[in-house]
């Protein structure tokens, strides 16, 4: 009998140590995903130029990238000048958007990489992204242009606003993959000079406002964007659920409210 | 009784109660406060002459832990109160199932424990209060046991059992079952089984109260095989699911709560001819509990489930040195998963979805000892300390976000202690006068809601709740005085009791945080506040006269306050029972009346308001016709009061006049 009393305190003493010795689950982060998508390919002065994005084209911030090979050795070219600029003819007006060059001139991981804010779908016109390449090993340059389908995302994540004559470009970058918890927010914030010109802006500072519409509550400890540089504010947003949010942006100019942007999404 | 033998029986009775010999005089039964341990109340249900707990078969676990001094309920519908010892709720008090830890899975407490115990299979209740007198290290204000039948051996093989069924008439209130059980030389085994059906009830007046109804099924087992002359191995299980329960107080109801318990029990004594008792046990259960909101109309549907899994082991020995000198020791280990969340519905919009318990796993170890020593004939001191350890783990990713939100250093694990100690005196004074100084240092680890909820939202104030992960364990003094009298004919008991927190937590409003329930004023987080004063006393008294006469009274008070004078809340106001009874060899007669005073102390914070008193009474009868057929009858609430206590939500009625009727079968 005594023998089964000292089963059980075995098992107690298993059952102690293997709660205690529980197994530990390391979260391994999700490898990096560089399928960018391929836009087209052109060739032009003994290069060959490939443009990528990281997601179809769409009216808002995108993500570009240009792989440049030299045709003669096959080498990757990684030391270049690399412009881009992109542009909309609608038939009777050419357009621009705001962009970014790749800074420097070398190529991370092969590639160069810019952006360009799409405010116009290809339904109002054709979408081309004009590219200049100076590859500084042998200085041979040449210009190439690809065109691009720019469609529509379900909900916006460019706004144009008009304040006091002046039109601006909003650019909502972050959270482009909403979760529950804290958010990366990030914005930038374009001027339009002309049609064709679009330089970085930071007239305004932002105030904040989450809102979950159907539920008519916000959600706590935000930090509003602040300015960062280059057009960008940055701050956190902050979900305490799943569903339909919406982001309001107070522009302010010394303090003052003056007009606002939301936008929305839903996850 | 001589020293040794007094000892002898104090040693089995409060480390096992198995053993303890049942030589108590059948007056004795009636005795609440068992002179040998303060505030350490047993009652065996199982006894005809405890009929003054077990007022009818119809009575449930609460309706019977109502009736010790001492213990309240927060109501929050007609189903699953929530108890509550000297003022203190369930955060602060732990409930076990035959000394198993069950976790309740509901964010809003609509699942206490004690509600998936069911009275035919309740065979004692053991109650603590205070943090003095437990195995194992308990909780601040005390613990309720709730112990299965006891199968009882027989010295040649025995089958009987009874049906029973019963009617309550205000809410249309259904309950019977079958109890069997089957008992041999060395195994016992009780099953039964009950269905419990109750509509909506009505208040005094006659006003219908919608959605209070519910429906319950529940079965349970208990088995006792004697190994050997020393050795006993215990089985128990419980099977327990209840539907569509109504929560009028809250803005949900219940579509199902489902129980699955089952635990094995070791019993030793005499173990390598060093341990006096001893006793291993393993257990398992998971809880699983639906909350929705389908049967209201709140313009949007919202289902919050919640679900617990638990198992866990513990060992309790007791050794006697000698006749004047024993020890206790329990060790106890325990794993439990938390999780719940949220999902709205509103329109077409997306499903609105939130993590409410983040799938929080604790490990808690706890390692208790106490001596009691016994100095002179009568004078004995009882010193006793104990450990306790837990960890955190946040399992669901989503919820660790979210809780990211407001607690920005928290972490996936983390780990907290608590110690507690403390010692008992006791002195016999005269031969039926024993006097009794207790005095602890206890601390209690937060609930999952109080460190790691999410947006829980609490009808009573009208806020949403979130967790706080950084903050600290509540910590208490207590010192209780106690006075009994025991003699044939007259029993009582007294005890002043004084309650010092520090670290006292209670929900803090977050004045930059908007409400996020619709309608709700706002958020609030747990915090620790400075301190906390709880005080109070109980007094009872049974009185025994003209052979067939038995009085009982019983009166209880809490004082509770917060560093700023404010009122702690949900203190139950100054509260009584008298009963009378006249007993018979085939009949019995009990009139009783419940008193309840005004309580003006109240924390307007907390969304409570000043509570009307209240006398209600009962009465209840029982009658023999033989060894077969037996029927009790009563009705509570004679005057059809419409009335509500201070610690019901919203202040909701309670039933009006309610007639009753049932009858057990025994074969």
């Amino acid at each position: 009998m005594n023998k089964l009393t000292i089963f059980a305190a075995i098992i107690f003493v298993a059952l102690t140590i293997v709660s205690c010795s529980k197994s530990e689950n390391p979260v391994t982060p999700p490898p990096p995903d560089d399928n960018l998508i391929n836009l087209g390919t052109q060739s032009g002065n003994g290069m060959t130029i490939v443009l990528y994005s990281d997601k179809n084209p769409f009216v808002g911030f995108n993500k570009l990238f240009l792989k440049v090979t030299d045709d003669a050795s096959g080498n990757i070219v990684t030391n270049a000048i690399v412009t881009i600029m992109p542009l909309l003819n609608t038939g009777t007006t050419n357009y621009s958007a705001p962009f970014e060059n790749p800074s420097g001139t070398s190529a991370a991981d092969g590639k160069f990489s810019g952006a360009v804010v799409f405010i116009m779908p290809s339904s109002s016109g054709s979408w081309t992204i004009e590219v200049s390449i100076t590859n500084l090993q042998n200085n041979s340059n040449t210009n190439v242009s690809f065109p691009v389908n720019v469609t529509e995302p379900l909900y916006p994540v460019v706004k144009q606003k008009t304040i006091q004559g002046t039109t601006y470009y909003v650019s909502m970058i972050e959270p482009s993959l909403p979760r529950v918890g804290i958010n990366d927010m990030v914005i930038k914030v374009n001027r339009m000079e002309s049609v064709t010109n679009y330089p970085n802006d930071s007239t305004y500072t932002f105030d904040m406002y989450p809102w979950m519409t159907s539920m008519g509550h916000g959600s706590p400890n935000n930090i509003s964007p602040v300015y960062t540089g280059n057009g960008y504010y940055t701050g956190k947003v902050n979900f305490t659920m799943t569903g339909d949010w919406r982001i309001n942006l107070i522009f302010n100019e010394n303090a003052t409210p003056v007009d606002s942007v939301a936008f929305d999404l839903e996850f | 009784m001589n020293l040794t033998l007094k000892f002898l029986f104090i040693c089995l009775f409060s480390f096992s109660g198995v053993f303890a010999q049942e030589n108590d005089s059948l007056f004795k039964e009636y005795i609440l406060e068992k002179e040998i341990n303060v505030n350490f109340n047993r009652i065996d249900l199982t006894k005809e002459e405890t009929g003054f707990h077990k007022s009818s078969n119809l009575s449930s676990t609460e309706e019977i832990l109502s009736r010790f001094s001492g213990v309240s309920f927060i109501r929050r519908g007609n189903y699953a109160p929530e108890p509550v010892i000297r003022g203190l709720n369930t955060n602060q008090i732990d409930v076990t199932i035959n000394g198993m830890r069950v976790m309740s899975a509901c964010t809003d407490k609509m699942d206490p424990v004690t509600s998936y115990v069911e009275t035919q299979n309740l065979g004692a209740i053991d109650i603590s209060k205070g943090s003095c007198h437990s195995e194992v290290v308990s909780n601040i204000g005390g613990k309720i046991n709730l112990d299965m039948l006891t199968p009882q051996f027989s010295s040649h093989f025995l089958f009987n059992g009874k049906v029973f069924s019963g009617y309550r008439s205000t809410s249309g209130n259904y309950k019977g079952g079958l109890v069997v059980a089957l008992s041999d030389e060395n195994y016992a085994l009780n099953i039964n089984g009950g269905y419990n059906n109750s509509g909506d009830y009505k208040t005094g007046g006659g006003n219908e109260i919608e959605n209070s109804g519910f429906e319950k099924y529940n079965f349970s087992l208990n088995g006792a095989y004697k190994l050997d002359e020393f050795n006993i191995l215990r089985i128990s299980g419980i099977w327990d699911d209840a539907y569509d329960i109504g929560y009028p107080a809250l803005l949900m109801d219940v579509g199902s709560a489902k129980a699955r318990i089952a635990g094995l029990d070791l019993e030793s004594k005499d173990l390598f001819d060093f341990f006096n008792t001893l006793n291993f046990k393993v257990y398992f259960n998971t809880i699983d509990h639906v909350m929705d909101d389908s049967k209201r109309n709140n313009g949007f549907r919202m289902d919050m489930p919640g679900k617990t899994k638990t198992f866990g082991s513990s060992l309790t020995a007791g050794v006697l040195f000698d006749e004047t000198t024993a020890v206790t020791a329990g060790l106890e280990f325990f794993n439990s998963l938390h999780s719940a969340d949220m999902t709205m519905y509103f329109g077409n919009s997306n499903p609105m979805y939130m993590v409410t318990w983040p799938d929080v796993r604790k490990n808690q170890f706890s390692f208790k000892t106490s001596l009691r020593k016994y100095l002179s004939d009568k004078f004995s001191v009882e010193p006793f300390a104990g450990f306790a350890f837990v960890s955190s783990d946040i399992e669901s990713e989503l919820g660790f976000n979210s809780l990211q939100i407001f607690n920005p250093n928290v972490s996936k694990k983390s780990s907290r202690n608590i110690y507690s100690g403390g010692i008992n005196l006791y002195y016999q004074l005269f031969d039926p006068l024993t006097l009794s100084l207790s005095s602890s240092y206890s601390e209690r680890f937060p609930t999952v809601s109080e460190e790691f909820g999410f947006y829980l939202y609490n009808r009573l104030d009208n806020f949403d709740y979130i967790g706080n992960t950084a903050i600290s364990n509540e910590k208490n003094i207590q010192f209780e005085f106690r006075a009994d009298y025991n003699e044939s004919d007259i029993a009582v008991g007294t005890s002043i009791f004084i309650y010092r927190f520090t670290d006292y937590i209670l929900g803090k409003r977050m004045v930059s945080v908007g409400p996020m329930t619709p309608g709700s004023f706002g958020v609030k987080m747990y915090e620790n506040f400075d301190n906390a004063l709880l005080a109070g006393f109980e007094a009872n008294l049974i009185f025994l006269f003209k052979t067939n006469f038995v009085f009982s009274a019983g009166i209880s008070y809490s004082y509770g306050e917060l560093a700023n004078r404010d009122p702690l809340p949900l203190i139950p106001p100054l509260n009584g029972v008298l009963s009378i009874r006249f007993t018979k060899p085939d009949y019995m007669v009990q009139l009783e009346q419940i008193l309840a005073a005004k309580q003006h102390r109240v924390n307007t914070d907390a969304g409570e308001s000043i509570s009307a008193g209240y006398g209600l009474m009962n009465i209840r009868g029982e009658y023999t016709f033989n060894d077969i057929v037996k029927i009790n009858f009563g009705v509570e609430n004679i005057f059809d009061k419409e009335y509500y206590n201070h610690l019901d939500w919203l202040k909701i009625p309670q039933s009006g006049r309610n007639f009753y009727g049932g009858i057990d079968l025994n074969f």
